[in-house]
């Protein structure tokens, strides 16, 4: 019967899981080094040439992973501390629909609410002039298509703060963490260390994994990006499309090119997880 | 090993689907009622913009019905266009599909440079429509889409004109050249923008063209030379003068959707359209101010054609032929102008037509901001050859945004 399921969910696997992967890479990479494509006259090392002749994609690869860090260092340091200070608050209800309604939102919803709330001429800044704080709508900081992505940030906070909260009160009530916590009291740990040397490293060991692959999530994110972001510089999803999909169709192969190796970054990226993930069950 | 064959084996796969067959197609030698004959009953798609609320409803309510009771033909109409349009057909060549999901796709412009460059559509045909008659073919507008002579490949469906508009309350004389244009933004820092996409690009052609000496004079194929002549003065104006711009020209906004939206909140005093009705549409649904004005440069304003292709792979060019056509007839073509349904310009010679139409033309709503048609036709600017469109997107990125 082991033996049974084992075979049906590796062949479930290969046929959901590797099989999609392997053709969409294998066509990625044979677009672009020129084998595919009705635009393409046989293989050509061009269109990596071309991609790498200037930096964009290293500049976005590295945009992408900053944003992803900052945004993920501000969720989860703010989820952490209000589940921990407020774990028995969240457990009753009304508290718990609203700190959990962001998660109904998609990021692309999420994206028009801040730059409906947080642009020149949006809800906060109309607010602001009327109770006489701006008198311009020049004077009203830049808080979308911003300098520092203070908006895109904020709306990956904004999603991902109720998921990392859900994510630590569960852990606390599932791990039956708070009996650890009693433990380090009784042994004569104050408040501080049980918060800083016990209930903080357990929660981001057991979570490490999400964590991870939140990063992800927010590395490829697109809708986000794409609205509040800037024209330059670019994060990876959005340079992709728009060299798959902006005027020029030669530059599609180069598209190919960005996802090849966005594939390649995620995938080295989920080896090393899956190593942290070994590692974090063996302690 | 195994990993090898399985990537042995999906690339085989892949390959496969990777043939391409050309059709030939010939309509020839039949009559056009035997094409409507043919056409009767069949289904087709149209693949076309439907960013705007009175095209759609031109579609929906008018033109889908009208072709199912006069030819019984049944239209459905998907969102999709330019670069789209091309990728979907690429894809469907890439497939190796004979036939296409898209018999009929409103293009100009590059998509159909592209399309031409990868046979992907069905042609030529035009001659064959009896309505084609009244097309105005004189006007090299019409002939030529994008300084390539459009040779039967597509039927011209409409024209637009690119304009300016601009708040007459907040600017008493708007800058008409770059001279005055750098002394207003001086005047008025992060008032003004325009949008990294077709319409902003075209203003930087304009400017370009500006440049170049004006009207004309960038006129036939793409000239490397006068391009790499003319481009680098662009952008070393740009750059020096964005830091007047809105956000100090650090970030440009990905759609004139986007620039319109800051107009009509008063954050911008300018924003651009390609559509004859905008303003006066806009005005009237109180999105922008009665204040409103419509305006084009000196050097002239950039105009184009909108055309109907028919797809080299569609399963009934019978029936998309016959929709073609009834898309230039004087009927739809009227409706089509009028401001309060749609507002595009037609692409009839109105003297071609008999009197009743002509009547019919002559008695349709003026537009009351909009600007006025001989004069747009006298500052005629014949838009670029698509080259000009990719080099000035893909430099203006690179000298300008990234820079």
């Amino acid at each position: 019967m082991k033996n049974k399921g084992t075979i049906l969910s590796f062949t479930l696997l290969f046929i959901f899981a590797i099989i999609p992967l392997v053709a969409g890479l294998g066509y990625a990479l044979l677009y672009s080094f020129g084998l595919v494509g009705v635009l393409n006259h046989g293989f050509t090392l061009q269109y990596w040439k071309q991609a790498f002749a200037d930096q964009a994609i290293a500049i976005s690869f590295l945009y992408s992973s900053s944003i992803a860090i900052i945004s993920l260092l501000l969720s989860v340091i703010s989820a952490l501390l209000v589940a921990l200070r407020y774990y028995q608050l969240l457990k009753k209800g009304i508290y718990t629909y609203l700190i959990n309604l962001p998660l109904a939102f998609p990021p692309i919803v999420a994206a028009f609410f801040f730059f409906q709330f947080l642009s020149k001429g949006g809800v906060v800044s109309r607010a602001a002039f009327q109770v006489g704080i701006t008198h311009t709508m020049q004077q009203f900081p830049d808080l979308v298509n911003d300098r520092l992505s203070i908006g895109i940030i904020l709306a990956h906070c904004f999603l991902s703060f109720p998921f990392f909260l859900l994510l630590f009160t569960g852990l606390i009530k599932t791990q039956r963490l708070h009996d650890f916590f009693q433990i380090a009291e009784s042994l004569g740990a104050n408040k501080r260390q049980i918060t800083f040397r016990v209930a903080i490293p357990l929660l981001i060991q057991k979570s490490l994994p999400n964590i991870l692959l939140y990063f992800i999530f927010i590395f490829g994110a697109y809708e986000i990006p794409v609205l509040l972001g800037r024209s330059h510089p670019e994060s990876v999803s959005v340079l992709a499309v728009r060299k798959l999909q902006k005027f020029n169709m030669l530059d599609i192969p180069q598209g190919y090119v960005i996802a090849v190796v966005y594939t390649i970054f995620v995938v080295l990226f989920i080896l090393i997880f899956l190593k942290q993930k070994k590692l974090a069950y063996a302690n | 090993m195994f990993k090898i064959k399985i990537l042995t084996i999906g690339f085989t796969f892949l390959l496969l689907g990777c043939n391409n067959k050309k059709e030939s197609n010939n309509n020839s030698n039949i009559s056009w009622q035997e094409i409507e004959a043919k056409a009767k009953g069949a289904s087709i798609t149209m693949m076309m913009f439907q960013g705007d609320r009175k095209v759609n409803k031109y579609m929906n309510e008018y033109v889908v019905p009208t072709v199912k009771e006069k030819y019984g033909i049944t239209l459905t109409i998907v969102p999709g266009q330019g670069k789209e349009i091309v990728s979907n057909i690429i894809s469907e060549k890439e497939a190796g599909k004979q036939k296409s999901e898209i018999d009929l796709c409103w293009i100009n412009g590059e998509t159909f440079f592209q399309l031409r460059q990868i046979d992907g559509l069905y042609g030529p045909y035009t001659s064959k429509l009896p309505n084609f008659k009244y097309i105005d073919t004189e006007n090299p507008i019409i002939k030529y889409d994008f300084q390539q002579e459009v040779k039967g490949y597509e039927t011209p469906w409409g024209q637009s004109f690119y304009y300016l508009i601009y708040d007459s309350s907040k600017v008493s004389s708007p800058p008409v050249t770059m001279a005055q244009f750098e002394k207003w933004w001086k005047a008025n820092p992060e008032k003004f923008t325009f949008s990294n996409d077709f319409s902003g690009m075209t203003l930087l052609k304009s400017w370009l063209v500006e440049l170049a000496g004006g009207m004309n004079t960038l006129d036939s194929a793409f000239d490397e030379k006068k391009y790499n002549l003319y481009a680098p003065k662009l952008w070393n104006w740009l750059n020096t003068n964005k830091k007047y711009f809105w956000k100090k020209g650090e970030t440009f906004p990905s759609s004139i959707a986007d620039v319109s939206k800051m107009y009509s909140n008063g954050e911008l005093v300018f924003t651009m359209s390609f559509n004859d009705a905008e303003i006066d549409n806009k005005v009237n649904e109180g999105v922008f101010t009665t204040t409103s004005k419509a305006y084009i440069l000196q050097s002239g304003s950039i105009q184009n054609t909108h055309y109907i292709g028919i797809t080299a792979n569609s399963g009934s060019k019978e029936a998309a032929m016959v929709v073609c056509n009834f898309l230039i007839s004087p009927e739809a073509q009227i409706k089509k102008n009028d401001i309060r349904l749609w507002g595009s310009r037609t692409v009839l010679a109105i003297d071609k037509l008999e009197k009743q139409w002509q009547d019919k033309f002559e008695a349709l709503p003026k537009r009351k901001y909009g600007l006025d048609a001989a004069y747009i036709k006298a500052n005629a600017i014949k838009e670029l050859a698509p080259e000009y469109m990719l080099r000035v997107f893909e430099d203006f990125r690179k000298k300008v945004i990234e820079k």
